[in-house]
């Protein structure tokens, strides 16, 4: 009998008045509270405090709460696009778009300063320098047959270049050829300006485009 | 809700997922008074509610798609309400200058006016209900907003809209154990709050102080 003398928690009592402990224990709550004449008045004040907001008249609405028509239309296609991509991917393609834009902005400069660079040098070897220049295209002629007996591939580019770009005021012949060639070449200082426009342009947009959202839906 | 009504709403929710916005209206006209009512309870403010309940319709309507078809849609609407009733609540509490009068029980303005058109109107209409009178449900009320945030909105699901300890759990994002004993703890401490005020207790109830 120790059993049913202990008295019922709250936390059963309440659970008792929705029927909500395992069917065992709501068998010996009914056995105890039957038995029990506080744990049977708690149990009845617990019930009339439910009744009383169970007895809580409805509110009258005071408006309608359906959506605007046209307004739902331009909600939805927004949040599908935020809900494609969570807070970390989010993230993860803004700093992405970022670190694009830092290089970008980095080529940009490295391309505008040898362009600058070279600008000054090929005034100066066309201008005041006529006979070094030829002694330096000689130099040149005989360096490049060098890289293709040594196979050594990174570094037939470079030479080639170096040799061209300080031809251009003496021989014609490199222009169509070169320009094509060089498109995909970042050695090129106008190469390196327009992909570092490119991709400052791009990672700008990226950064603004992938804001963190500030407002999180449920 | 009968068979035919849940097939009628899972079509709704369907077609509100393919953003359909008459159809979700269908659906807010369906709950709008369940998730008013859930709101000014937790609230007591009329005027906030109703913003608070129209901020919960749409961005339920932002979110249809992340409804798991076969869950309670009432427990993920009101989760939707609470939530945003909880954080403004919790944000008058930290800002009290800007809007506590709204809220504070001793001075709400438009509470009693409301609940004492109510019970008219209510008598109107069925005058065989038990009416509380106005005195009682500003009482009430009171009692409510005395409660702890979480004990509030578990007791006001499960007696004043009738969730279910289930649907509470989805609703509160809680365990069922968490959900019982919020649910005991905030009537435990109503009832003692409402026994301070037996004089507006109608004689039939005949509370207990413990």
């Amino acid at each position: 009998m120790t059993h049913d003398t202990r008295h019922l928690t709250t936390e059963e009592l309440s659970a008792y008045l929705d029927g909500e402990l395992t069917s065992p224990e709501q068998d010996e709550a009914e056995r105890h509270i039957q038995s029990c004449e506080d744990c049977r008045q708690s149990l009845e004040s617990l019930r009339q405090t439910v009744a009383l907001l169970h007895d809580l008249p409805p509110l009258p609405l005071p408006r309608s709460f359906t959506l605007p028509v046209e307004e739902g239309s331009t909600v939805t296609p927004v949040s599908k696009h935020k809900r494609h991509l969570p807070g970390p991917l989010r993230r993860s393609l803004r700093l992405i778009s970022g670190l694009a834009a830092v290089i970008g902005i980095f080529f940009l400069l490295s391309g505008f300063l040898t362009f600058t660079q070279q600008h000054n040098s090929v005034m100066l070897s066309s201008g005041e320098r006529p006979a070094s220049q030829s002694d330096s295209s000689q130099s040149a002629e005989a360096n490049t047959p060098q890289p293709v007996t040594t196979n050594n591939k990174p570094t037939t580019p470079s030479l080639k270049k170096t040799q061209e770009t300080t031809h251009p005021p003496q021989t014609q012949e490199p222009a169509p050829g070169f320009s094509l060639l060089s498109f995909l070449n970042l050695n090129t200082p106008g190469i390196r300006l327009g992909v570092g426009i490119l991709l400052a342009i791009l990672g700008g947009m990226g950064v603004t485009l992938f804001k963190p959202r500030t407002r999180g839906s449920p | 809700m009968s068979r035919s009504a849940t097939e009628d709403e899972r079509l709704l929710i369907a077609r509100s997922q393919r953003g359909d916005v008459q159809a979700f209206n269908q659906l807010v006209l369906r709950y709008q008074q369940l998730m008013y009512s859930a709101v000014f309870r937790m609230l007591g403010n009329a005027e906030v509610a109703a913003d608070v309940t129209q901020e919960a319709f749409l961005s339920a309507f932002r979110a249809i798609s992340t409804f798991r078809p076969g869950s309670s849609f009432r427990a993920w609407l009101l989760r939707i309400g609470s939530n945003l009733a909880c954080d403004h609540w919790r944000r008058v509490q930290r800002h009290p200058t800007t809007s506590l009068d709204e809220l504070t029980e001793e001075d709400a303005p438009h509470a009693p006016e409301q609940l004492g058109s109510l019970i008219t109107s209510r008598q109107e209409e069925n005058p065989e209900a038990h009416v509380l009178s106005r005195e009682l449900q500003e009482l009430i009320q009171q009692g409510l907003a005395q409660l702890p945030l979480d004990q509030r909105v578990a007791v006001i699901l499960c007696d004043i809209q009738g969730l279910s300890y289930d649907e509470i759990a989805e609703a509160t994002q809680a365990t069922l154990g968490t959900v019982r004993s919020r649910i005991a703890r905030g009537r435990s401490k109503l009832r003692s709050y409402l026994s301070q005020h037996r004089e507006l207790l109608p004689g039939t109830y005949r509370l207990s102080n413990e």
